[in-house]
């Protein structure tokens, strides 16, 4: 049986995407008979969903690329003439 | 320039573009490139808070990533070499504005989370706060500008991007247990930070959980 501090390890891996099979298996059975491993994994789940939220908030609009896009362009071409 | 040398000395070795091949750099740069320039600059709307600068550094970067793109590696992973190259200009801005850096963040880090990380490299984390905290709008952005430099451009990659451990690894040119080392770091002053707000906008947080 796993103990809990290597879960807390593994969870932060699998929210990032970093786990193997084996490592993803091994968390997943162990939060369904954790109580207390299964709030921590909800916690941080919450909290990783929270932050991309509010991260994706910062508008980036069309214009303002293109805007941007076509400066970069004029200043390439005046660096290399 | 000093990240100008850093990145010659990287790709040292490789041998000039003919005319011909810089032509088809010019095409590569569009295609290539230009697709990525949004996830920059909303990258570094949250990093820097300052719509001007942020554009400023996008600018350098891909001004940058055109005079050293014949040293690009076709097939490689464009996005990553662009977000490197934004790193360096980021630090470069940051070094500019301070001939001191301090430690205080890193310190303030370690003593919350216990530990120590021997790959720590030296960003003055306070400047962000002289520099852009009249900026800041809300508790969010508050957190995130708390972090030292080399914490939040690691988290910011991380999940705003999707960077792996590995492609992080690799832009910032340390072990992948750094990597995680500042990740885990990170996420645990935000979490400090921003629990209540969390809970005040509504989401579900452990307190809520322990019920279970």
């Amino acid at each position: 049986m796993m103990d809990c501090k290597t879960l807390l390890h593994l969870i932060q891996l699998y929210l990032d995407n970093e786990a193997n099979h084996e490592q993803t298996e091994l968390l997943l059975k162990h939060v369904n008979g954790c109580n207390d491993c299964r709030c921590i994994y909800e916690f941080e789940t919450a909290f990783r969903s929270f932050m991309a939220k509010k991260m994706n908030e910062i508008p980036v609009t069309e214009q303002e690329i293109n805007d941007l896009q076509n400066k970069i362009s004029e200043q390439i071409q005046i660096n290399e003439s | 320039m000093e990240d100008d040398l850093a990145l010659e000395e990287e790709f040292e070795g490789k041998p000039p573009l003919s005319e011909e091949e810089n032509q088809l750099r010019k095409i590569r740069f569009e295609r290539e490139f230009y697709p990525h320039l949004g996830a920059l600059l909303r990258f570094a709307k949250t990093l820097v808070k300052e719509e001007e600068l942020a554009q400023d550094l996008v600018q350098e970067t891909f001004i940058k990533a055109f005079r050293f793109m014949h040293y690009f590696e076709e097939g490689t992973n464009a996005k990553a070499w662009l977000f490197k190259i934004l790193k360096n200009e980021f630090y470069s801005f940051y070094r500019k504005r301070s001939k001191e850096a301090t430690f205080s963040g890193y310190a303030a880090l370690e003593e919350e989370t216990g530990e120590e990380d021997g790959q720590i490299t030296m960003h003055a984390q306070n400047l962000s706060t002289e520099i852009f905290g009249q900026l800041i709008g809300d508790e969010m952005s508050m957190a995130i500008n708390s972090l030292p430099a080399d914490y939040r451009m690691t988290f910011l990659l991380a999940d705003l991007e999707g960077f792996s451990y590995e492609e992080l690894a690799a832009i910032f040119k340390v072990p992948i247990g750094t990597i995680r080392s500042r990740l885990h770091r990170a996420r645990n002053h935000l979490k400090k930070q921003l629990t209540a707000y969390a809970k005040s906008l509504g989401f579900k947080t452990e307190d809520e959980d322990d019920g279970l």
